[in-house]
């Protein structure tokens, strides 16, 4: 298991030891490096290692599924490694960012390879701590730490749900693994939208996806790393490994992929209307992984597990353009109102954000086309003509939002100079095997025909939407977003007020709640405690008073404590 | 029998009443040996009136207290008297609560 200790082994050595920078660089890219290969070597089967605490068997397990996600967390998280080396050269934090991003990558790994949902369940918290770790990466900011603290949050309500759900399933059945659990009947229905509501907090699915916007204040490659390699990719597999349960729930099943379908449009809708290049990426993760989530959902495996392979490449990507182009216009500028025209700066940068646009919209022969095409196509030919046509409408939304965002930042006039250029190889590099992979990646996924009803319909959509950004947004600049100033577009800019509704039912009463008793907690507990060691001390009081020092008092005490026995005896 | 609890009760009572009323530290450890020996005279007589030898033995081990608790006290009271000090328990009370 040398790809899951590396990685882990290197986080507590970067957490712990002071390096030099060149060798800090070193290690954390040699670990995730060692960590590919391993998981380029994998067998399929199970290993079993030993007993864990409650005689729970611990043991990893290979099959398609893991050894993909174990992939695409490896291979994206080596190029986002070698990315952030560029990226996070000037911090003066490095050693604490890689074992923070090494970890990530170990606990990710751990979640994919174990054999049971008790390891998962550790993978999954680390993850989570993980996220906390570099979401709050630049805790004097204070949005970076309410981000990271609003993401840890909504996860360990994920995480309780997944505890309750393992609980479930492990009462149930009385196993532990995967396959024993399976072979076993364990209440379907409540496991399945357990699991649910744990997918979709790890995944930012609705109702669970509030924190994933704000996770932007977090470094630029973390959030490619947690867009594209681990974190939200984890829902999807925790949906694909619990795949059976789903099963024996069908009724659960269609709920849950409708929630994912409409995660997939009303974040597509909400990426439209954002300003910030990073918060438009995130409502696209949020879109792409609903794709996943409604194949995922009805049983549609392949597609799903696809999907997430082809997403990681182009979503990587786009980060990783997103990252250098806030590099470029001095360090933190995320605002593309203020870009504009940066194709001529930033040739190579906007090449490569191009092929993503096409990528993730679906164009023809790109990786994105075959993968989410695969999952529409067998939406529609599983019976679900619903999802696919909230998937068909997603795909428009899609190249709306992608190329609104890639026009108002690379074409037009410049709205903002740059103040350097994209100069460094370390941003290209990764950048360029990103940019191929998004273009040939559709090579991973499952052949299918090459042409029907539904790359028919996403491709006249896609080009609808390509078309209305280009009108709108690749001369006009900002002027394009006026069609947003009326009801819709303030709706959409609210994101549908997902954030306002949460804020009045859980988090104003939850600080009710606690100032209440703030305010009561002197007088009840605080009182009772007072009150117990005052009691006490008056008690003291009184019996010092005995010890008066004169011999002659104590011997007079005795004497007639003797007589009141003896009396006491006599008597009885 | 009677006799001997009698005195044994007046010698008890003497020493008592000795110890509550005098505040010389000697005169008080000479009540409390009276004390003690009220209590070997008692139980000697009921030794001999139940016709066995444990209290017998017993007042053997009272008699070499007896002889400690004396041997403490006159060392206590020497303390005392060097530190040039009054020897009277009322003044002694430095260590009261």
């Amino acid at each position: 298991m040398a790809l899951l200790a590396a990685p882990l082994v290197m986080a507590l050595v970067l957490a712990w030891i002071r390096l030099p920078r060149s060798v800090v660089v070193g290690l954390a890219n040699a670990a995730v490096a060692i960590a590919f290969i391993g998981a380029l070597l994998l067998r399929h089967g199970d290993t079993v290692v030993g007993t864990w605490l409650l005689s729970v068997p611990i043991g990893f397990q290979v099959d398609t599924i893991s050894q993909t996600f174990a992939l695409v967390t490896t291979g994206v998280g080596l190029l986002i490694h070698a990315y952030s080396a560029a990226y996070m050269a000037h911090d003066r934090d490095l050693s604490r960012y890689f074992a923070g991003l090494n970890f990530f990558i170990a606990a990710m790994l751990l979640l994919v390879l174990a054999d049971g949902p008790v390891l998962l369940l550790i993978g999954w918290a680390g993850v989570g701590f993980a996220s906390y770790l570099l979401i709050g990466f630049w805790y004097e900011r204070p949005a970076a730490v309410a981000a990271a603290r609003k993401a840890f949050l909504i996860n360990t309500a994920g995480d309780v749900s997944l505890m309750l759900a393992i609980a479930l399933m492990v009462t149930s059945t009385g196993q532990t693994t995967y396959s024993g659990i399976f072979a076993g009947h364990v209440p379907a229905v409540a496991v399945a939208w357990l699991l649910f509501f744990a997918a979709a907090a790890k995944s930012a699915q609705i109702p669970l996806h509030t924190w994933l916007p704000d996770a932007m204040e977090g470094p630029t490659p973390v959030s490619a790393l947690i867009h594209a390699a681990t974190m939200v990719t984890a829902g999807v597999y925790l949906l694909l490994r619990f795949h059976p349960v789903l099963a024996a729930a069908p009724s659960a099943a269609e709920g849950i992929a409708i929630l994912g379908g409409a995660s997939c449009l009303l974040a597509g809708l909400m990426a439209i209307a954002q300003r910030d290049i990073k918060r438009v990426l995130a409502f696209s993760t949020m879109s792409q992984v609903g794709y996943m989530f409604m194949a995922a959902a009805v049983g549609l495996g392949a597609a799903a597990l696809s999907h997430v392979v082809t997403h990681a490449f182009f979503k990587a990507l786009l980060f990783m353009g997103a990252g250098v182009v806030m590099h470029a216009l001095g360090g933190d500028e995320r605002d593309l109102y203020k870009m504009g025209g940066l194709r001529q700066k930033l040739p190579a940068t906007s090449a490569a954000m191009g092929v993503a646009a096409l990528a993730i919209s679906g164009f023809p022969l790109m990786s994105g086309y075959f993968s989410k095409d695969a999952i529409l196509e067998s939406l529609l030919a599983n019976g679900h003509p619903w999802l696919w046509a909230l998937g068909v409408v997603t795909a428009g939304l899609t190249a709306l939002y992608i190329f609104r965002m890639y026009f108002l930042a690379f074409w037009g006039k410049p709205r903002t100079q740059p103040s350097h250029g994209e100069s460094w190889l370390s941003f290209r590099w990764p950048m360029a095997v990103l940019a191929l992979l998004a273009i040939v990646g559709g090579v991973f996924v499952r052949p299918f025909a090459w042409f029907s009803l539904t790359s028919g319909a996403t491709l006249v959509l896609g080009l609808a939407g390509f078309i209305i950004a280009y009108r709108l947004y690749a001369l006009r600049g900002p002027v394009g977003d006026a069609w947003l100033d009326g009801e819709v577009g303030s709706l959409l800019r609210s994101e549908f007020g997902f954030d306002a509704i949460y804020q009045a039912l859980i988090v104003r009463p939850g600080a009710a709640i606690a100032a209440l008793i703030a305010a009561g907690d002197p007088a009840a507990t605080g009182g009772l405690a007072t009150g117990i060691s005052r009691s006490a001390a008056a008690f003291a009081e009184w019996l010092r008073g005995w010890q008066s020092g004169l011999v002659r008092t104590y011997a007079l005490t005795i004497l007639v404590g003797a007589v009141l026995a003896l009396l006491w005896v006599a008597v009885r | 029998m009677t006799p001997y609890v009698v005195l044994s009760a007046i010698l008890f009572a003497v020493g008592a009443v000795g110890l509550l009323v005098r505040r010389d530290p000697l005169v008080m450890i000479m009540s409390i040996e009276i004390m003690w020996n009220a209590a070997n005279l008692l139980i000697v007589a009921a030794a001999r009136f139940y016709g066995t030898v444990s209290g017998q033995a017993l007042v053997f081990l009272v008699i070499t207290l007896a002889a400690a608790d004396v041997a403490i006290g006159l060392a206590i009271v020497m303390h005392v008297a060097r530190r040039g000090e009054a020897v009277d328990v009322d003044a002694l009370k430095e260590l009261k609560g």
